[in-house]
């Protein structure tokens, strides 16, 4: 180990500080451990958020990273994070669905899938904690998750989009999304107000790691920020001490009898590759997903949707392809239906898109021109649905995070390649097909698709043998007794839910195995 | 003190004259161009009328048709005059777009409540 110019001890030490880390941290702590918690990113308040307008960390490490190739000639694939205290939570949209049980249960779809090591039945009391613990707003009369449970927070309204969509995929298929922006004030905070910037939410309505757990640890766990943690050194099957650099370059140490990764689910990746010690298991850095989408829009749907009222920026999600067993698809879709799109500014490419065509349709069907363009758009306008689809990825060995280089600041620069899925036309069509079938006089269109939508998973996935994934089923790292991993990166599938939920409740089974370890 | 008529003679020397001559044309040119401008300040009324009324835009938004010169006017004027057109001329479209792809417009435009062009705290959204 290289010279420290300072040394923490602890029981437990946590590199990274998004919202699993925090769980992690406060559920250790109320144990009695002793927690250290490095961060490369360095405290900001709600209110420098929002007078810089943005939640990058202008003193983080590598604060902007560059650009990823991409291997396909498709689509270019970003990675894009934002490094600072309390992670992705900080900027993300809030939506907080689990996993569905068949990527549990059931066999994943052909390829290098693997199934979860546990049952959705072992996740679920965790489940339930952490959105307990996070005051996710949902619907407990209607869901789409097995068990006896109930939302902390009621959901929100369904917009008039949401409503509609019930007469193109059935009300048993349309409902209140999961999510983290408060249906209600609680905690000294607002209701979301529907003001559509989630990625900075102007009034703290969204739950993030800072406003939900940090205020619990903040005090009790020592939290080392301006640090880059640089290797994991081992011996003997055992971690003995984590290196770390400050932005002048000198080395810190951080001795622990435990140790967990919970940076994000490419840096997590990185800082196993770049520490000699650490055992090279064929899966590491392989395996590679994110949550590829296409969004299609229905002009002329017959219903009354009204884009651009709702009381939060999404409420409703269809769940018609969320399991693809029943759905007869190649993968599993989650719908999400976004009256808030077309609220946006001049300048925003799928808005711009739409509102384009919804004038160029109003000119048209002036034949012959009795009425004006202000009553041919609103009826235009009114009937239009968007909607957008996350698409559950597969698996590929050769979809790949790897180190670039290594920067003057000590940061390990990504080369992520993954490749667009050749069953993503197919989605689309059966997509589009299912709703043609319930709207054969509609108008639906492609409007766009995106590689990912940076959810970072796979690249050291879950399986109880070294040989098939990188940790074991509580998370530990095949090889090291006393490392694990907690990150998204663990996730053996896709699935198609948004993933944060899922990890928070990995985290607090990470706790529970930990407290009786 | 009354001096009896003109003298033709003096307006013949006047148009015999070449800098006078030059002075004469150039007044004439001004008349009639002033007179063309005048007629075309009439026409552009018309057009914005024709357009406003094209558009179905109420007391208090013809405004936004500023945005468009008055050539970008008639252009649009003859577009949706000609109506039903598939595929629609995209240049059609994108004068459209100017005059009511602001979202204050837009919203306006359609009825609903107002809004500014750039989000304030909690007009994102409209509530029913």
């Amino acid at each position: 180990m290289a010279s420290c110019a300072s040394e923490h001890e602890a029981d437990l030490c946590i590199l990274g500080t998004g919202v699993a880390g925090m769980l992690l941290a406060e559920r250790a702590r109320a144990g009695g451990r002793r927690v250290t918690m490095v961060e490369r990113g360095t405290p900001m308040t709600f209110e420098e958020r929002l007078r810089q307008r943005s939640h990058k960390d202008p003193l983080a490490f590598n604060a902007s990273p560059p650009r990823s190739p991409h291997d396909s000639p498709e689509k270019e694939y970003e990675f894009d994070p934002v490094y600072n205290l309390g992670g992705s939570t900080n900027h993300f949209y809030g939506n907080m669905p689990r996993i569905h049980p068949a990527h549990f249960d059931a066999e994943p779809f052909g390829g290098a899938s693997r199934r979860w090591p546990f049952r959705y039945s072992e996740l679920e009391p965790y489940y339930v904690q952490a959105e307990q613990r996070l005051r996710v707003c949902g619907d407990s009369e209607r869901k789409p998750f097995p068990g006896h449970f109930d939302y902390p927070l009621p959901p929100h309204r369904l917009s008039p989009m949401d409503r509609s969509c019930e007469a193109i995929f059935g009300a048993e298929n349309v409902m209140a999304i999961p999510t983290v922006r408060l249906s209600r004030p609680i905690d000294g905070r607002p209701g979301c107000c529907g003001t559509n910037t989630c990625g900075l939410c102007p009034v703290d309505a969204k739950g993030t790691a800072l406003n939900t757990v940090y205020p619990s640890i903040r005090d009790s766990v020592e939290i080392k920020t301006g640090l880059l943690a640089t290797e994991i050194q081992c011996r003997n099957g055992r971690v003995v001490g984590v290196s770390a650099v400050d932005r002048d370059g000198r080395t810190h140490c951080v001795r622990a009898r435990q140790f967990v990764v919970a940076c994000n689910g490419v840096d997590s990746v990185l800082l196993l590759q770049r520490s000699p010690d650490v055992p090279k298991h064929p899966s590491l850095g392989r395996y590679y997903m994110d949550h590829p989408d296409f969004d299609i829009v229905v002009y002329d749907s017959g219903l009354e949707t009204k884009p651009g009222y709702a009381d939060s920026a999404q409420t409703g999600m269809v769940t018609a392809f969320f399991e693809k067993l029943a759905a007869d698809l190649p993968v599993s879709l989650l719908g999400e239906i976004k009256p808030a799109i077309l609220a946006g500014s001049l300048g925003q490419s799928g808005r711009d898109k739409v509102l384009n065509d919804l004038l160029g349709r109003s000119v048209a069907s002036a034949d012959p021109p009795t009425e004006d363009l202000r009553a041919r758009f609103r009826r235009e306008w009114h009937s239009v649905v968007y909607l957008r689809f996350l698409v559950e990825t597969q698996p590929l060995e050769d979809n790949t995070v790897s180190i670039q280089s290594i920067d003057a600041s000590g940061q390990a620069v990504p080369l992520v390649r993954l490749r667009y899925p050749d069953y993503m036309g197919e989605c689309l069509d059966r997509v589009i097909k299912y709703v043609r079938k319930r709207l054969p006089r509609a108008d639906i269109r492609h409007v766009v698709n995106e590689t990912g939508v940076q959810h970072w998973l796979g690249a050291t996935r879950m399986a109880e043998t070294s040989r098939e994934g990188c940790v074991d089923g509580s998370l530990r790292y095949h090889g090291l007794e006393n490392l694990y991993i907690l990150s998204a990166s663990t996730y053996p599938s896709s699935s198609s839910s948004n993933p944060t939920l899922t990890l928070a409740a990995l985290a607090l089974r990470l706790g529970a195995h930990l407290k009786a370890t | 003190m009354y001096k009896g008529p003109v003298n033709p003679y003096h307006w013949r020397r006047l148009l015999t004259m070449d800098l006078d001559r030059r002075t004469v044309l150039q007044l004439v040119i001004g008349l009639m161009s002033s007179a063309a401008l005048g007629q075309g300040a009439v026409l552009d009324q018309v057009d914005v009328s024709t357009l406003s009324s094209l558009l179905g835009l109420e007391p208090g938004q013809e405004k936004w048709l500023s945005d468009l010169t008055p050539p970008e006017q008639a252009e649009l004027r003859r577009a949706l005059r000609e109506g039903g057109q598939r595929p629609v001329a995209p240049r059609t479209v994108q004068l459209l777009a100017r005059v009511l792809g602001r979202r204050s417009r837009l919203y306006d435009f359609l009825g609903y409540p107002e809004v500014q062009d750039r989000r304030s705290v909690c007009d994102g959204l409209m509530r029913e």
